[in-house]
């Protein structure tokens, strides 16, 4: 019985957590007017200067696949040199926004429209993610 | 008892005075030393960030190097005018390829490094054109982690090559908010020889010893070093003084290089440190930054970031960016001349590097309004004068 309320808690836990997660990038997404109706990755160069060298590749192939992209640089020339803004399932967020959300520690992440939150630790995150869905 | 009521209200307003002083006394005197400034000209994959950077004296030229990562090349640009002069490639196929460039080292135009990441195998040597001169292959260790070579290789961390050996400061793989990790075992300077393709280490080159079995945040566990005629120069984040090593006459000594500003004692945590308590400390405590020779006038810098404010929910890097700092100048016997204090939000103090002219601080400071992707402003700033 400990146990199975144990289990309980945890997964309330977890809904709730995926669930302030999802509706914080949700009104992230609201305030870039972003359409949230496919997986989106989101990257920011100012706070990881390796990033752009690290993860160049992965977010073309990202890009191909039609998913939205959303660059974090305070230069708008930094983050079209990643993705340009010309391409309409790319977003530029040139103030920060997403620090307000807590949308990103450091690294990347890929947000999916059903809540699931997946850290990118590695360039192959993003190319196993694109293989398999 | 109304004697005693008195004294107490005299304490609190000679104490009230004093500190009123003491914020009166931060007068920033800069300006006065304002002597020159340049715009380095940036084209369209070029960022104001200028991380990775190299000064070069060159017969009567000056020149800036920057490693681009949008491009995966090297930029050279004239100090002085602040023009692109050319942009070298360097050898990118396998077996040569750099998958991330830490840093670069320009030792004359016909001779620049480039240093991995993590690591010293395949450091190259290029030249002028970009050609492959030297490929350095230090010997493979079983142990992956043993391995790796976390250097910095650029601003105040810079890697320097002395005769056949290249000189790195790294940092250290393991928790470094674990008391029973900060001892003398850690050496942060790596010696590679590519003569004979060995990595050794600086014996002296250890934490402080009143660091040691304490708990501190990694952020304030920094050090700068500077090398000029046989003397290492070792500028630690939360040490007074500077260590010098005189490798000519084997002997090193702590010598005063402390902060006017500096007017509370670093406090160890007295409990392992949550994330945000690792940042209120760092944003909070003054903290000595860079070592820097200036050849030209014969003078020692040190960088100091002083206290700042801490806010729970504001972006610590803006936080850290608008404090203000000064610059310790000693002279070549490391005698404090002057301290000079600048106003945070507008210079980059971890950018600044020295030339000709004096010190360069690049305006590109995070907090800074007036930056443009077009080109970066640098003031001079000459502290002879």
């Amino acid at each position: 019985m400990k146990y199975v309320l144990f289990i309980c808690f945890l997964s309330i836990y977890f809904f709730v957590s995926c669930q302030s997660e999802s509706s914080k990038f949700q009104k992230y997404t609201k305030e870039l007017e972003i359409v949230f109706d496919r997986p989106a990755l989101v990257i920011n160069l100012d706070s990881c200067s390796s990033c752009y060298s690290v993860f160049f590749q992965s977010v073309k192939k990202f890009e191909l696949k039609n998913y939205i992209i959303v660059v974090i640089a305070k230069e708008s020339k930094k983050a079209n040199l990643l993705s340009n803004s010309k391409n309409a399932n790319v977003f530029h967020d040139v103030k920060n926004l997403a620090f307000n959300y807590q949308i990103l520690e450091s690294l990347p992440r890929i947000y999916l429209t059903d809540g699931t939150v997946i850290e990118v630790i590695s360039p192959e995150i993003i190319d196993r993610f694109i293989d398999e869905d | 008892m109304k004697r005693k009521y008195f004294i107490n209200i005299y304490i609190a307003l000679f104490l009230i005075s004093c500190d009123i002083k003491n914020k009166n006394s931060l007068e920033y005197d800069y300006l006065k030393f304002l002597y020159d400034s340049v715009g380095v000209n940036l084209d369209d994959s070029t960022s104001n960030e200028f991380m990775r950077t190299q000064y070069l004296k060159s017969g009567e030229k000056e020149f800036l190097y920057h490693y681009n990562q949008f491009k995966n090349k090297i930029e050279k640009f004239d100090l002085e005018t602040g023009l692109l002069v050319k942009t070298i490639g360097y050898p990118n196929d396998e077996p040569y390829v750099i998958k991330l460039v830490q840093g670069i080292s320009v030792v004359n135009e016909d001779s620049i490094f480039l240093y991995p990441s993590l690591g010293i195998r395949g450091t190259i040597l290029i030249n002028d054109n970009g050609e492959l001169i030297q490929r350095y292959l230090p010997d493979k260790t079983k142990d992956l982690e043993a391995s790796l070579v976390n250097h910095i290789s650029f601003g105040a961390q810079r890697t320097l090559i002395f005769g056949d050996k290249i000189y790195f400061i790294h940092y250290p793989l393991f928790e470094m908010s674990n008391p029973s990790n900060i001892n003398s075992d850690f050496k942060f300077e790596v010696i590679y020889d590519t003569k004979s393709n060995k990595v050794e280490y600086l014996d002296e080159s250890s934490f402080p010893i009143f660091y040691h079995n304490k708990i501190w945040p990694s952020n304030h566990l920094q050090v700068s070093r500077e090398v000029n005629c046989g003397k290492w120069i070792y500028s630690w984040n939360m040490e007074d003084s500077i260590l010098v090593i005189d490798k000519e006459n084997e002997n090193s000594t702590y010598t005063n290089a402390k902060s006017k500003f500096k007017n509370k004692e670093f406090e160890p945590f007295r409990m392992m440190p949550n994330n945000d308590q690792k940042i209120q400390f760092t944003l909070t405590n003054l903290k000595y930054y860079g070592i820097y020779y200036d050849q030209y006038r014969k003078l020692y810098y040190r960088t100091v970031q002083l206290p700042g404010s801490y806010q729970k929910r504001a972006d610590a890097k803006l936080l850290d960016a608008s404090r203000d700092f000064s610059i310790i100048i000693l002279d070549d016997s490391f005698n404090i001349i002057d301290e000079v204090l600048f106003k945070g939000g507008i210079y980059n103090i971890y950018r600044l590097f020295v030339g000709e002219k004096g010190v360069y601080l690049p305006l590109n400071n995070p907090n800074y309004k007036g930056q443009k992707e077009d080109i970066l402003h640098y003031h001079i700033f000459n502290f002879s004068r």
